[in-house]
């Protein structure tokens, strides 16, 4: 009932938002390109992925429903937000279509950006921590794989809510920065079910450096505390992303060193890596390949998977993915098996 | 038959080159303040890291449909990059906050819009007079 509520204040919000330039122009609508109506702009993705673990049941679920909505309205008021619905369960092997159907509603993102200058912009509300750079593009139709990487995710909060500071200078030469500050806890929390963990007051600093169009080099330090845990983590991260030809290379790793007394941990290191190879055989066809290692703090066995898959996009706004993954080692959020999705960018 | 069904085949392939090597007006709403741009200064506003005019007011780029030869040659000219590289780069952006330029189909849409929406700038193939709008660069 909170969730319709809420969801039902965002679409208000929304329309009035929508109603209140209307007057001014629109543009012409092309799939993947949003709908901008004045200064509004209306955007989203649609992601349904089947799943076949060895170890677990057949499903295709409705991983995102997500609408994000941007205002440009003045150089103070550039208001931002997304909201999906997710991890919605159509089918599962032996049960009855949409028997154990239930969505959960989230807020992604919820900010307004000030220009101070140029180059320079403060960012408050909740935004994605720019730790890596699939945390930040993590749309299905944007990146590589059904499966996202444990690097790039689980050991890390992934949004930050309070403010930031970015700056992105016009000289492509030196790097954008973000600092970047969470002063309490999250606003409007993901449910607990979709998160490894939640995080109190934490703090950070991004350093991109562009190398291309959307190839980049890019280290993040950030530091944390675990909620409701006796648990702290300082983060370095590292990724890179370069494309020669047909080929992309990718790669993001993070380490943590976990300080406090919390009794479940096993290590006082977490840490991650994967790398990706992809292939661009014409306009329409890729296949990639992808290998990761995560050893989790709460595991003693590290964890591997092997992935190569697949990837059609007749326009820039669909993707058909199918990959299959061999996972070896500590069984966490990837199972050896067979994994497709169909995304939409609209 | 077949010698006029090559002729014609010809003609077509001919005009394409033609199009395909057309010049191009880069235009702006009357009341931008900015005379010239450079192809850089182009680049800067169609890549999103250049959102604001001089003096203030918000930027409105305008881009052709990704099948028109006109949005061809700009991209050739002015952003260098490839097709499939610039719609994967405003994709990002677009998830990030950033809206990528906007689609208009036509020559004279393009003009339309520009002339109608303050802080507009587009781009029309230069046998299309531009009419109550600021041209700014010309570009090949």
């Amino acid at each position: 009932m909170m969730r319709m509520q809420l969801l039902s204040k965002c679409c208000l919000g929304v329309l009035l938002m929508a109603t209140g330039v209307a007057s001014s122009w629109a543009g012409e609508y092309h799939l993947g390109e949003g709908y901008s109506l004045g200064n509004v702009n209306v955007a989203g993705y649609i992601n349904l992925v089947a799943e076949a673990p060895h170890d677990g049941k057949t499903e295709i679920i409705g991983d995102d429903l997500s609408l994000f909505v941007s205002g440009r309205f003045n150089r103070y008021l550039n208001p931002f937000v997304e909201a999906e619905f997710t991890s919605a369960t159509l089918w599962r092997a032996s049960n009855v279509p949409l028997a154990d159907n239930n969505p959960s509603f989230v807020l992604e993102r919820l900010y307004n950006d000030s220009n101070l200058t140029d180059n320079l912009t403060l960012r408050v509300g909740k935004m994605l921590s720019p730790v890596g750079e699939w945390n930040t593009i993590h749309a299905s139709p944007l990146v590589w794989t059904t499966t996202r990487p444990m690097t790039t995710y689980r050991g890390f909060p992934e949004y930050t809510s309070g403010l930031a500071l970015n700056y992105s200078p016009q000289n492509t030469k030196l790097p954008e920065l973000q600092i970047f500050w969470q002063p309490d806890s999250e606003i409007k929390a993901k449910p607990r079910a979709l998160v490894t963990r939640e995080y109190v007051h934490t703090e950070g600093v991004h350093l991109n450096w562009p190398i291309g169009l959307t190839d980049k080099v890019g280290i993040t330090l950030q530091h944390a505390d675990v909620k409701d845990v006796n648990e702290n983590q300082t983060l370095l991260g590292f990724n890179f992303r370069k494309t020669l030809g047909k080929f992309q290379f990718e790669t993001e790793a993070t380490h943590a060193h976990l300080g406090g007394n919390n009794p479940v941990r096993v290590r006082d290191d977490e840490w991650g890596a994967y790398v990706l190879g992809g292939y661009a055989i014409n306009d329409k066809w890729s296949t990639m390949a992808r290998y990761e290692y995560f050893a989790d703090r709460e595991v003693s066995q590290g964890s591997r998977n092997a992935l190569l898959g697949l990837v059609w996009r007749p326009d820039p706004a669909l993707v058909w993915k199918l990959e299959y993954v061999k996972q070896s080692g500590a069984r966490l959020d990837i199972g050896t098996g067979l994994y497709a999705s169909f995304s939409v960018l609209f | 038959m077949r010698i006029p069904v090559f002729f014609i085949a010809a003609l077509m392939l001919s005009v394409t080159e033609v199009s395909l090597a057309e010049e191009l007006f880069v235009i702006a709403h009357p009341s931008v303040a900015a005379t010239n741009l450079s192809t850089d200064e182009i680049a800067a506003i169609y890549l999103l890291k250049t959102t604001s005019w001089q003096g203030g007011g918000n930027i409105v780029p305008v881009n052709r449909e990704a099948a028109s030869n006109t949005r061809t040659v700009f991209s050739d000219a002015v952003l260098r990059h490839p097709p499939s590289a610039l719609n994967a780069y405003w994709n990002q952006m677009h998830f990030k906050g950033k809206v990528p330029p906007l689609v208009q189909e036509s020559d004279q849409a393009v003009l339309a819009f520009v002339q109608k929406v303050p802080g507009s700038i587009g781009y029309i193939s230069t046998s299309v007079s531009p009419q109550n709008v600021k041209v700014l660069a010309k570009v090949q």
